[in-house]
């Protein structure tokens, strides 16, 4: 019986052509990089790429890049390791440890050498504004409700005792470059932008009109279930970048001033804790 | 003005073809231009079009704040809209919120802008340019279609006014032809009436007889020749059979001569359809017929008459027109021909000289028609009196000759010449008178009194005046005597003459002396000859020759 049944399964191999020996093993799935909607997706995926086929290499697996469909959606993907390697901004780090406990980190990111993030409260060159506090009755622009600079650009306005209903108008835009072209364009009086965005649109007449506290730059975490020699693997990944012969180009291809990767510790987002306490606190 | 005035003048032919063409280019150009404007148009209006569809795209953008979405939106519709060269979203203060300007700037382009009110306090400008180039294009492409289709149409065009003047050209050459075709066939009718008319009327007969020796054509001349009534009943009967057998094969040797490309010429007789002979004579040369064969072209003549004249002139060489008797030709020919006859067989001719007595005064008391009756009796009375087989000729005036052939005595000639003295016993009855005329005959014999015919007619002529002088309505025989009195005479008579040219007679008077007295009473006058060779002949021989002695033979007793 038992060589009537060996028989049956000779002849099965016969006509299925498949062999025991080149039956191929079952394919990996891809690890998922989770970016948070700063930007629009593809040029997100077109930023993120470089760094997810430099990542699936160092781990000889694929990784593949998914944008999450807003902030609080890719807080909560990353907080119940939906993605398995995530790049978070500083608040959306914030939240995401206060509702899901803590991550493995990775690195966070070096902008022009500092692993900081600035920015301004920006006006129009030609506008007659001069401090923050003639921002009441004004209209302003923030980014996206979530964001780093959005509660950064918050707290200014509230440490300059300028609340969101003080403001004549406000509005919460997609990313910082629609803040300052919202700004450049007369639609809004003022906005709060990141320093590089400021950089890249200040020549065409904006003007700062304040500056961000120090705020402890974007980061990469890891899934909490994600093993720990993988973690291991990407952490240094990640760290060696600026050293492998593409991390300049990789680097560059997400922020053209990212300069490097660099160690990071829970404790660098405190003062990030600080400003959503006292926003929070304030009820606003 | 109808076609053909156009192609009437070759000029006026090309100047009306560069019109059409150079027409029809302008109605080209003007299709161009026209289908430049709609395409311009249209362009235009899809601008139009898009203008509103980017529009309102633009404004969702810029009413969510996403300004920066514009780059890519602009980007990405120009990037599908090739034919956009610009595409930007300007703020009312005049910032630039978003621009996308192909580098290629286009050569001519298309400009439309429209306001964007995005908020409440929002308003925006979308500027859209758009190349012209594919309006330009596809116009061009039009323009080349529709040059190449003008270009085609011109040749063809062009063909077909080379080919009308081609056709026009021929056709007035075809007619100018015909024209003269006409008139050459006008001059030929008119020739050939000529030359029918000439044939028809020509009193000679022409014909055309192929090589069979068919008839092929004869005119009514011919036909009359032939006696036929009609020219069927001529060519139905073979001309050949109406030739006289013995001038068939001279005609058939002609004709073949003819035939092969000589020329000819024969006198022939025929025997016409209605039993008349005629004498014809043809010239016939060869002749090429319609149908490339050659034929004998004869024109034959109605020589009969001329036959007839020949024939009568030949009778009137040998005979005499008044009596039919032979003549003085024909006499001595038969004449000698009977001596040669008699000589041959040792028989006797005798020869008869005739002349009528006093016949000069019938002439002038009854007039010439009745002495040429009367010459016209005598004849038939002398044929009357004659055997078959003797001459009774005339030979001029009153003088009738004879000559009775094959004779064996004398006698038989002396027998035959009363019965001539006899038939002038009745009288003849001419121009209502009965006149008794008589003729004295001089007969001489051979071989007896001479062998030669021209000696026997002196012979007989000699004869003759002895039987007038002897009496008249008398015959004498010949005797020598007679001839050597007959040429003293003569000889006298001749010397006499010439003694009156010349003057020889001489008047001698002789006195007459009277016996009785011895007186003078009178003179006798005696005219003397002074003959140069002679001397003075005396009266005698004179008297001698005036007084001639006579031998006749009484008519009562027959010589």
């Amino acid at each position: 019986m038992r060589r009537f049944a060996f028989s049956w399964l000779a002849l099965f191999w016969l006509f299925t052509g498949i062999t025991p020996a080149t039956a191929t093993e079952p394919a990996q799935p891809p690890l998922l990089l989770g970016v948070h909607p700063y930007l629009p997706v593809a040029e997100i995926q077109q930023r993120f790429t470089p760094l997810a086929d430099y990542l699936g290499k160092k781990l000889g697996q694929p990784v593949q890049v998914r944008v999450g469909r807003d902030f609080e959606q890719h807080i909560d993907a990353v907080g119940l390791d939906q993605v398995d390697i995530a790049f978070i901004g500083p608040y959306a780090y914030v939240k995401m440890t206060a509702r899901h406990g803590a991550k493995p980190l990775l690195a966070r990111i070096e902008v022009k050498g500092k692993p900081f993030l600035s920015g301004y409260i920006v006006t129009r060159a030609d506008s007659p504004l001069r401090n923050l506090t003639e921002l009441r009755g004004k209209r302003f622009a923030f980014g996206d409700l979530d964001s780093t600079g959005t509660i950064v650009g918050r707290y200014v306005l509230q440490q300059a005792g300028v609340r969101l209903k003080d403001l004549g108008a406000y509005q919460y835009l997609a990313g910082h470059t629609d803040i300052a072209l919202g700004v450049l364009n007369g639609d809004f009086d003022a906005g709060t932008i990141r320093s590089e965005v400021y950089d890249e649109q200040a020549a065409r007449g904006l003007r700062a009109l304040a500056p961000w506290p120090e705020v402890s730059e974007h980061l990469f975490v890891a899934r909490a279930g994600l093993p720990a020699g993988q973690v291991k693997l990407l952490r240094q990944a990640l760290l060696q970048l600026k050293d492998s012969p593409q991390g300049a180009a990789i680097l560059q291809a997400i922020h053209i001033s990212m300069t490097a990767m660099v160690p990071v510790a829970d404790t660098s987002y405190d003062n990030m804790r600080k400003m959503w306490r006292v926003l929070d606190r304030k009820g606003e | 003005m109808s076609p053909r005035w156009f192609l009437q003048s070759r000029t006026r032919a090309w100047l009306s073809y560069g019109l059409v063409t150079g027409l029809l280019f302008l109605a080209a150009m003007g299709l161009v231009r026209q289908q430049l404007r709609e395409e311009l148009d249209i362009t235009r209006q899809m601008a139009q079009h898009e203008l509103t569809l980017i529009g309102s795209l633009v404004a969702d953008a810029l009413r969510r704040g996403q300004y920066q979405s514009l780059d890519y939106l602009l980007r990405d519709w120009a990037k599908t809209n090739t034919h956009l060269t610009e595409l930007s979203v300007i703020g009312q203060n005049g910032f630039i919120i978003s621009s996308y300007r192909r580098d290629k700037a286009p050569a001519e382009a298309l400009s439309l802008s429209m306001p964007i009110d995005y908020s409440y306090a929002g308003r925006a400008t979308l500027k859209l340019e758009q190349a012209l180039d594919n309006a330009y294009e596809e116009n061009a492409v039009f323009r080349n279609r529709l040059l190449l289709l003008m270009a085609a149409l011109s040749g063809l065009l062009g063909a077909v006014f080379f080919l009308l003047l081609k056709w026009q050209e021929e056709s007035e050459a075809l007619r100018d032809r015909s024209v003269a075709l006409a008139k050459v066939n006008a001059a030929l009718h008119i020739s050939e009436n000529h030359l029918r008319t000439v044939i028809d009327t020509e009193p000679e007969c022409i014909k055309l007889i192929n090589a069979a020796g068919e008839l092929l054509d004869i005119n009514p001349a011919g036909l009359a020749m032939v006696e036929a009534d009609s020219l069927e009943q001529a060519i139905s009967r073979s001309l050949f059979e109406l030739i006289l057998p013995e001038h068939r094969a001279a005609f058939q040797d002609l004709t073949r001569s003819v035939l092969q490309g000589n020329k000819g010429k024969l006198v022939f007789e025929i025997k016409g359809l209605k039993g008349t002979r005629r004498w014809l004579e043809i010239h016939a040369v060869p002749m090429t017929t319609s149908n490339g064969e050659t034929a004998l072209l004869g024109v034959t003549r109605d020589i009969t008459e001329h036959r007839r004249a020949e024939a009568r002139l030949a009778y009137l060489a040998h005979y005499d027109e008044l009596t039919g008797l032979p003549n003085r030709a024909l006499f001595r020919d038969r004449l000698e021909r009977a001596l040669i006859d008699a000589g041959r067989h040792e028989r006797l001719v005798a020869v008869m000289f005739l002349d009528l007595d006093r016949f000069k005064n019938v002439n002038d008391t009854l007039g010439h028609d009745a002495g040429d009756q009367l010459l016209k009796s005598v004849a038939e009375r002398l044929l009357g009196a004659v055997r078959r087989g003797d001459t009774v000729a005339r030979l001029a005036g009153d003088e009738f000759t004879v000559v009775l052939v094959d004779l064996a005595h004398v006698d038989d000639a002396s027998r035959v010449a009363q019965k001539i003295i006899d038939a002038f016993a009745q009288p003849f009855h001419l121009a209502g008178h009965d006149l008794f005329i008589s003729a004295s005959l001089g007969i001489t014999i051979f071989p007896l009194d001479a062998r030669d015919a021209g000696e026997l007619l002196r012979n007989a002529d000699v004869a003759m005046y002895r039987a007038k002088s002897a009496g008249r309505n008398l015959c004498q025989f010949y005797a020598a005597e007679m001839t050597t009195q007959a040429v003293a005479r003569m000889g006298m008579e001749n010397d006499l003459r010439r003694a009156l040219r010349h003057g020889e007679f001489v008047l001698h008077y002789q006195p007459i002396m009277s016996c009785a007295d011895g007186r003078i009473i009178g003179v006798e006058a005696l005219i003397r000859w002074q003959n140069p060779g002679q001397g003075l002949t005396p009266p005698l021989n004179s008297f001698r020759w005036r007084k001639r002695p006579a031998s006749s033979c009484p008519s009562a007793n027959g010589c």
